[in-house]
């Protein structure tokens, strides 16, 4: 299967921070999404695909093109929602369609004009009167009239309230339902990537720290609380984020499958439980330990 | 490149309408030998400099309060189809400006000293304030539209000085002055200074969509 995205190695240098080395891949009719603390390098990751930001080293490849030289047929086949809306403010929702539509080969005014209906956005306000959910809502209609084979949201539910949030997530979690679209997104909201992405990468002081399948990870990190001397030390050692308690300990691991059958015992005994962990935990835990 | 070039249209056309509308008025108020000292002041002179930055400043003034750049980096375009079509306005705009002064002049019964003065004049404010465009391209895509004002409003507010300091120093030598001055422009080549200004203002061009931030 063909890559719709390979980024190989890419860094950026800011004063006091650097992306380092990023390496991201994404096939198509997948869902990636990017978690990290606010300035991990979410942004800075996603506008160097965007080529809003010039990477200072590093290959990226997206339809298997190579991305500057290309940047135009590129971004035709790109879908794009950011951290912040920005339009022309005195202009109208109607406006704004036709004037973005020039720029694309496979605009569609119908499926721009049921997205706005959809989300009722009416057609005659102007960019100033819409709310900050209505403008990212815009953004989507924008970004899905173009049929893209390529979606990348940063941000997207940022400032949203929780209404807007979920109507939005659910139908970002249906755009690569056929199979020839994908998605990256990012945030910091763990709860975002959890309900959309398929593939998870925690990016953390510009350093991709972990990424995976969302459902393997969730297999293989668990938190183990387990009682005084029901673990063998050195499997304690290996914990993350370990927590000791009067009432009994508690810690992460991240090789769940490999250990389980070492601890069934005292999991029968009662002297061990396992617990399920979010993504929020796995990206709490990975921050703690620097 | 064509779609930006639509976009900007409205600045630059507005720019030459003004423009041409004052220079037709000045030619139809005013007479007698005041004619051709304010034609050329003001026509050769300064309108050329207020409607080729006129319209940078006002598109660039929109575009940095809706952060317009943003919204345009999202679309299929590259920086220079941006930068290209306000550089072409220009280009096109100054030319019709110089152009338009030109055949004005060549219609005209004025003495021949005082024509080849006002040619000069034109083609020299022209080539001047085209690369003032392109230079302040340059700066407003480095440094931002808000602190290149400051920049330009603190040079502006400098060069006023310049005509009192003039006055006071060489008001005795003035006839010289307008002599050396007539004989440095009608001596230039321009057949050599506009294809050298226009191949610096096409580098120009591409330093500004190179080096483009905002």
């Amino acid at each position: 299967m063909d890559k719709i995205l390979e980024l190989k190695n890419v860094t950026k240098k800011y004063r006091g921070f650097i992306l380092d080395n990023v390496s991201l891949s994404l096939f198509p009719g997948f869902i990636i999404g990017i978690i990290g603390p606010n300035g991990a390098g979410k942004t800075t990751t996603i506008k160097i695909i965007m080529d809003m930001v010039k990477a200072d080293k590093g290959n990226i490849q997206v339809f298997g093109k190579e991305h500057v030289k290309n940047i135009k047929e590129i971004k035709n086949r790109i879908g794009y929602v950011g951290e912040e809306q920005n339009f022309y403010m005195d202009k109208t929702v109607a406006w704004t369609g036709k004037f973005v539509s020039r720029f694309y080969n496979r605009w569609d005014t119908n499926m721009f004009e049921n997205l706005i209906s959809k989300f009722t956005i009416s057609r005659s306000k102007k960019i100033k009167e819409l709310s900050k959910g209505m403008k990212v809502k815009l953004s989507l209609a924008l970004a899905l009239s173009h049929d893209p084979e390529l979606i990348i949201l940063d941000e997207p539910t940022a400032g949203l309230d929780p209404v807007v949030r979920r109507e939005l997530l659910e139908l970002l979690r249906k755009i690569p339902e056929n199979g020839d679209k994908s998605v990256i997104i990012s945030s910091h909201i763990t709860d975002d990537i959890a309900r959309t992405a398929d593939i998870v990468n925690f990016i953390i002081d510009g350093r991709i720290v972990l990424s995976a399948p969302k459902d393997d990870l969730l297999d293989q990190w668990k938190r183990i609380h387990y009682q005084e001397g029901a673990l063998d030390p050195l499997m304690v050692k290996t914990l993350i984020n370990r927590k000791e308690h009067i009432l009994g300990n508690s810690g992460i691991t991240d090789r769940f499958p490999r250990i389980k059958d070492s601890l069934a015992e005292g999991i029968n005994e009662g002297k061990i439980r396992i617990e399920n962990v979010t993504l929020d935990d796995i990206l709490i835990a990975y921050v703690k330990e620097r | 490149m064509l779609l930006m070039i639509k976009k900007y249209s409205h600045y630059f056309l507005y720019s030459t309408f003004v423009f041409v509308l004052l220079s037709a008025l000045l030619l139809v108020l005013i007479h007698g030998s005041l004619q051709t000292v304010i034609f050329a002041v003001l026509t050769c002179g300064i309108f050329i400099y207020f409607n080729a930055l006129g319209p940078v400043f006002g598109s660039e003034q929109y575009e940095e309060k809706n952060k317009g750049y943003e919204f345009l980096k999202i679309l299929p375009l590259r920086e220079l189809d941006i930068v290209g079509a306000k550089f072409l306005w220009v280009l096109l705009v100054d030319a019709v400006f110089v152009g338009g002064i030109l055949l004005v002049l060549s219609k005209s019964t004025w003495p021949e000293k005082q024509l080849v003065l006002f040619r000069s004049l034109a083609l020299i404010n022209g080539s001047i304030s085209l690369l003032l465009v392109a230079f302040s391209y340059v700066f407003i895509f480095w440094i931002g539209y808000t602190k290149y004002v400051i920049v330009v409003l603190s040079v502006l507010v400098a060069m006023g000085f310049v005509p009192m300091i003039i006055m006071k120093f060489f008001i005795e030598d003035i006839d010289q002055m307008l002599l050396d001055t007539y004989n440095f422009t009608a001596g230039l080549n321009w057949f050599f200074i506009l294809p050298v200004v226009f191949l610096v203002y096409v580098g120009l061009l591409f330093i500004a969509a190179k080096i483009k931030k905002y």
